[in-house]
């Protein structure tokens, strides 16, 4: 089992599978998945539409641990469906949100310390394109019902989210991934709502180029999320990378993940419709002019850099309430 | 549109070797590949069920003889085992069950 883990640390995040990513994000031999696929709570849904259902619904929930810190995990599996979210996939996600919170509660009731493992936090692995078409409705209340607890567990349980599976972050999940408190995304991960060939499809390839990777990467990958913000930190496509920024963030106090968030309040929202006006300004045509307009000068060289030489290098969006806790 | 269901068992000695596991996931449902579900029936039981769904509809005699042969080399009695299956070719299936023997010996 250790062997198995340790393995996978070395390998990298996107080519993973929900169940071992929550596995190896947890301390070895400590993650015991809820609703697994023995349970076999399939959609009922997707049959009489001809398509076969999956044992997990493309989700993966149970609890782990982090150095001392209780996580509850929900990790998605894009290879089904696309990550959709249906309403087995999406009931999951959701009690999986009301079991932090619950367990929050009573570790509380019982004076625990965050020290001696009293601070629950929910940790989410997206990787999915949103809704899935085929029970959509059930799909789109399971987004606003895990929005909803977000809300609900804002300052009680610290919400942490990582994008870096081989579809991203995309849809209705784009909203969901950017009301958690801290984002880590890696190079391969990106977020976006409406995805690449959407936009193509609806207003056509000169709008956005859907087969052009490199602009595809440019517009919604890590580096450009991490650039406008929207990402906290950038991390390299190894699970060991994204496990070590997990058990770093976990670390800090409640207040700090908290402050990170960045949106849920009024204010909040003002100062995401400022990055709106400026993207919507006429002289930024591409990612790289926003980059451009936050002072970063050599641009290929940064989007060539390694990982570590970029995050030292690159210059952010200077939203004004971030910078005294970065 | 609606999905075809296929049934399979094959009575036989249940070996006694054969590794300590309960039950055992493997694969995912995506086109062109399958999942497959394995439960170890009690120790006396010398029967094996193999459940398939498959979006696929009209290769039961495929279906047939892949399982035939599987059953045959392998000789895994004693388990109930449920594939869900979104269109894999009889190769796909083939090396997904290969990998589920190996994963019951590793075990």
């Amino acid at each position: 089992m250790d062997d198995r883990w340790n393995r996978m640390q070395d390998l990298p995040f996107s080519r993973l599978n929900a169940r071992e990513r929550a596995v190896a994000i947890c301390n070895p031999g400590s993650f015991i998945e809820l609703l697994g696929p023995r349970n076999r709570l399939t959609s009922p849904h997707l049959p009489p539409m001809g398509q076969t259902p999956q044992f997990d619904d493309g989700i993966v929930v149970g609890l782990g641990k982090t150095g001392k810190t209780p996580v509850v995990v929900v990790s998605q599996e894009s290879r089904f469906v696309g990550g959709g979210v249906g309403e087995v996939h999406g009931t999951k996600m959701v009690m999986a949100v009301r079991l932090a919170l619950r367990g929050q509660e009573i570790l509380e009731s019982r004076g625990r310390s965050p020290e001696e493992g009293g601070q629950v936090v929910l940790l989410i692995s997206f990787d999915t394109g949103g809704v899935r078409l085929q029970e959509a409705n059930a799909g789109l209340l399971a987004h606003s019902e895990v929005m909803d607890s977000f809300q609900a567990a804002r300052g009680k349980v610290p919400i942490i989210g990582v994008i870096g599976g081989t579809v991203g972050c995309f849809g209705g999940m784009g909203f969901v991934a950017s009301s958690v408190d801290v984002l880590i995304m890696s190079d391969v991960g990106r977020l976006g709502l409406t995805g690449p060939g959407v936009i193509e499809e609806v207003v056509g390839t000169e709008e956005f180029d859907a087969a052009n990777r490199a602009l595809v990467w440019r517009t919604t990958g890590g580096r450009h999320r991490f650039i406008t913000r929207d990402a906290d930190f950038i991390v390299e496509d190894t699970m060991k990378a994204f496990r070590e920024k997990v058990s770093e963030v976990v670390s800090w106090p409640l207040e700090k993940i908290s402050s990170k968030r960045i949106i849920g309040t009024e204010d909040m929202v003002l100062e995401q419709m400022r990055l709106v006006e400026l993207a919507a300004d006429d002289k930024i045509q591409d990612s790289w002019d926003l980059w451009r307009q936050f002072g970063n000068e050599d641009i290929e060289c940064l989007w060539d850099s390694d990982v570590s030489e970029f995050t030292a290098h690159a210059r952010r969006w200077p939203r004004g309430r971030i910078g005294e806790c970065d | 549109m609606a999905l075809e269901r296929l049934e399979f068992e094959f009575v036989g000695e249940p070996e006694n070797g054969g590794g300590d596991w309960e039950y055992l996931h493997i694969g995912h449902v995506m086109s062109g590949d399958l999942e497959i579900l394995a439960e170890r029936l009690p120790a006396e039981a010398d029967v094996t069920r193999i459940h398939v769904t498959t979006g696929a509809v009209g290769f039961g005699s495929v279906w047939q003889m892949v399982i035939d042969e599987f059953m045959t080399t392998h000789e895994v009695y004693g388990c109930e085992i449920w594939i869900n299956d979104d269109g894999a070719t009889p190769a796909v299936v083939k090396l997904r069950l290969w990998q589920l023997v190996k994963e019951m010996s590793a075990k």
